[in-house]
């Protein structure tokens, strides 16, 4: 903070908002939290972000690319122990709650996409680019979800609402964000209402939290224990888009497999299932007009490691799930994984970019036209034909 | 609104005012706390050793191998977890019974920037004892020695994952069919020495895990022991230089590679943003950064001269108020500012102390919890929500009422702020309707949750 300061407790908004964009990816304090936008679309759509790198080469085995055993002889599961999808690739068995929805052309893989991010490798950074939508070399500062909802004809901006600590930054930006957790209530006096107003008023970062939190007193707060859990976030974004909201994005942790993986990966792919199965559940009617897709920062190396896990990779698996897809089971061109089709010689190489599904989406789901996706939502990307993701 | 030096050296510096406590009146005062800090012996704020804590570990994998009953075996987890629940309650006593604010302060920083994580249960029985033994003792010297301590520290080297890491070509990779990971590797470029925008590339990564190979702990004392069988054999060439490879592999490469890395200029600015950041503002001052770094490339990483250069700079100074404490710091300087009796951080016979850890928990920064490697976000906005302000309001009045009986308001804002609080708290609290909401606006006024 420079000496332009007049009091040491004024902080601008707009200092605020720039201390705020490009942070929340690294560390979110609290629960996990969810964002919500309304639209006047009859759609859909759920973003989950799988933080932390999922193993696509797990979640969606190749087990038809013979090549695979020998670069993971511990971690290959083999097609008998897999859910087949098309006689190449299988569902990992901890997916087995989803597994029939494959069948009715409820569930499909895009396989060895990536966002543009490339080579460092870092969770931190990774997950920066895959909230902001950014290309190579792009600066982006707000959310993808965000400026895609700002130039959706009708869209309410004010409506957006994060559950938990800190908003995730794919719907952080110009629009106003308004948080609510399971466990936070305020309940005040008139009185003490009038003086912690004024307690306040001075300090633009302290009266915003605080108005916020008068305001979404009148919330009911979710029962249970599973409150702050993947079931109570998934059973309230599914409410939520139940009622007005037509957008939500929330965020399952836990992919960073570095040991173990046989073992660790079945927690947060479990999850996984539960939000979906979950979604679907609270949605009723309204799946066949859904459309979630769950996207991570990065792939895993094709190699298992030395201690049964595997390392930052590039490509990786995204999941589409509801009932707008085409059925078609797994989507995208398969690199092969020969020592010289890897990345670098060893990550899954990215064959699409993963921006041009969640492009599309908004595009059919939405509106959006292609000028404005690839100028303002995705700078850098190619939208090129639907690919085949949906009916 | 000038604040005296006390004001700010408490406030900004340290973990608050504390009524009793002489504020330190000058730099070398705030400095002479680092250094008591750094003095404080592991054995008084640690804890039970490092032996005893691998003992429990080792004490429940001998009974699950024996196959013994579900009684037995949840006794000794519940041991484990009772260690743990002891150090949470040990950490927040001694920080706010502690006169030396800044030295805790800056341990803390440290304690942080290292982050370790209390992710299973091997990582709840050790986590206590980490940064004792590990960041407090060094904090006051050369950070090549600090992040050699941490570096090699149980703790990090099993929530990194490095403790199993072998070379693909070692002894004991080859025999046992055990190879590589990057984790600790990566971690250690990106967060802990150069930064994200350091400058390495992928293979220096690589070539560093495989330098790292042979750091290992030794199971049954709880120590760092370094096993050269694992060692992958030949030289590794990390950031442009060369490590090992001549001899039997060694720990003095790989320690040589940690004093290397802790000069270089990129770890000077990485470091010195980040401590910028901590004490001043998530928008720090370019000049201060700068004085920062360009102390450390002087000293060669000297902490306690680094420390100095932040304390003396004006810029540092200038921008108080900018920061918001975080949940750790807010309560602890929250039982400071109330006076607390010991009961109020002492460990309860059943589940944590409700003055401190547990509302320390509801408010999202429970001890020893670090969401990640990167640690605790100490920005303002991911903390100052909604709900986290409504939580800090909640626990204003808590205090207020139980901690607080027959205090003057205007007597406690005065203890608490000094000449930090503004004149519309003052008068704020000169009105309030009963004592008790006094010391609750203290406390929940954006000046106290500032420094």
């Amino acid at each position: 903070m420079s000496s332009e300061q007049v009091s040491p407790f004024a902080i601008s908004r707009r200092q605020m908002l720039a201390g705020l964009a490009g942070c929340s990816a690294a560390a979110s304090p609290l629960l996990t939290p969810a964002s919500f936008a309304r639209t006047p679309s009859e759609h859909r759509l759920v973003v989950i972000l799988l933080r932390g790198a999922m193993d696509g080469l797990s979640a969606a085995e190749p087990y038809g690319d013979a090549e695979l055993a020998r670069l993971r002889p511990g971690l290959a599961l083999g097609g008998d122990a897999l859910m087949d999808l098309d006689g190449r690739f299988g569902l990992h068995p901890a997916l087995s709650p989803v597994s029939s929805w494959v069948g009715e052309g409820a569930l499909s893989i895009a396989h060895a996409v990536s966002t543009p991010y490339r080579d460092e490798r870092s969770h931190f950074d990774g997950q920066d680019v895959l909230e902001t939508g950014g290309g190579k070399g792009a600066s982006l500062r707000d959310g993808w979800l965000n400026r895609a909802v700002a130039r959706i004809p009708g869209a309410s901006l004010q409506t957006a609402v994060a559950v938990g600590g800190a908003p995730l930054l794919i719907l952080d930006g110009a629009a106003d964000v308004t948080e609510w957790s399971p466990r936070a209530r305020l309940k005040l006096r008139p009185d003490a209402r009038a003086m912690l107003d004024q307690l306040y008023a001075e300090d633009p970062l302290f009266d915003a939290a605080y108005k916020e939190a008068v305001a979404l007193g009148k919330i009911e707060p979710m029962r249970g224990k599973d409150a702050a859990g993947v079931r109570g976030l998934a059973g309230f974004a599914g409410k939520m888009l139940s009622a007005e909201a037509r957008i939500a994005a929330f965020s399952i942790g836990g992919w960073d497999t570095h040991r173990a993986q046989a073992a660790t990966i079945k927690r947060p792919l479990g999850q996984l299932a539960e939000a979906m199965t979950v979604l679907r559940e609270t949605l009723g009617a309204v799946w066949r007009k859904t459309l979630v897709i769950a996207v991570t920062e990065f792939g895993r190396t094709a190699r298992e490691n030395g201690v049964g896990g595997t390392d930052h990779g590039t490509a990786g698996a995204a999941f589409l799930a509801g009932g707008m897809l085409s059925g078609k089971r797994v989507l995208g061109r398969w690199p092969g994984l020969k020592d010289g089709d890897l990345y670098q010689n060893r990550d899954l190489a990215p064959t699409e970019d993963v921006r041009r599904y969640t492009g599309h989406a908004l595009r059919a789901l939405f509106g959006l036209s292609t000028a404005e996706i690839e100028r303002d939502i995705f700078p850098g990307v190619t939208l090129g034909a639907e690919p085949g993701m949906l009916a | 609104m000038d604040v005296a030096f006390k004001t700010r050296a408490a406030i900004r510096f340290g973990f608050g005012l504390r009524p009793g406590e002489a504020a330190a009146s000058d730099g070398d005062a705030v400095l002479a706390q680092l250094g008591r800090a750094g003095e404080t012996p592991p054995s008084s704020v640690g804890g039970p050793d490092m032996g005893e804590r691998a003992r429990l570990i080792s004490d429940l994998r001998d009974l699950r191998k024996s196959g013994a009953s579900p009684d037995k075996l949840r006794a000794a987890r519940y041991k484990i977890r009772d260690l743990l629940r002891d150090d949470i309650h040990r950490l927040i006593k001694h920080t706010v019974e502690s006169p030396n604010g800044f030295g805790e302060r800056w341990m803390m920083f440290w304690a942080n920037h290292f982050s370790v994580s209390a992710r299973n249960l091997a990582l709840r029985a050790v986590v206590g004892r980490y940064a004792p033994d590990a960041i407090r003792p060094y904090m006051a010297y050369r950070f090549g020695l600090l992040l050699t301590a941490a570096a090699t520290h149980p703790a990090m080297l099993l929530y990194l994952d490095q403790a199993q890491s072998m070379g693909p070509n070692s002894r004991a990779g080859v025999r046992r069919g055990r190879g590589l990971n990057e984790n600790f590797a990566r971690e250690l470029l990106e967060l802990h020495t150069v930064g994200a925008k350091g400058g390495y590339t992928q293979k220096d990564v690589r070539q560093l895990a495989e330098l790292l190979t042979g750091l290992g702990i030794d199971r049954r004392r709880g120590t760092f022991r370094f096993f050269p069988n694992r060692a992958e054999p030949g030289a590794e060439r990390v950031l442009g230089a060369e490590y090992g490879g001549e001899w039997r592999a060694s720990f003095a490469d790989i320690a040589a590679f940690f004093e290397d890395v802790a000069v270089r200029p990129e770890t000077a600015s990485h470091l010195a943003g980040k401590i910028t950041a901590h004490f001043t503002s998530d928008q720090p001052d370019a000049k201060l950064v700068e004085h920062l770094a360009s102390r450390w490339r002087a000293t060669r990483g000297d902490l306690r001269a680094v420390a100095a250069a932040l304390i003396e700079h004006p810029a540092a100074h200038a921008s108080f108020g900018a920061k918001a404490k975080t949940p750790f710091d807010f309560i602890v300087s929250t039982l400071r500012a109330a006076d607390a009796p010991p009961a109020a951080t002492e460990t309860p016979a059943k589940g944590m102390n409700r003055f401190s850890a547990r509302p320390l928990r509801a408010l999202g920064q429970s001890p020893y919890r670090a969401p990640s490697p990167a640690g605790w976000s100490e920005k303002a906005g991911d903390w100052i929500t909604p709900p986290g302000l409504a939580g800090r309001l909640r626990y204003a009045s808590l205090v207020a009422r139980k901690l607080t009986k027959n205090v003057d308001p205007r007597r406690f804002l005065q203890g608490a702020l000094a000449d930090a609080a503004r004149p519309k708290t003052k008068f704020l609290v000169t009105g309030a309707a009963e004592r008790w909401e006094g010391v609750a606006l203290t406390l929940a006024s954006p000046e106290f949750n500032r420094r």
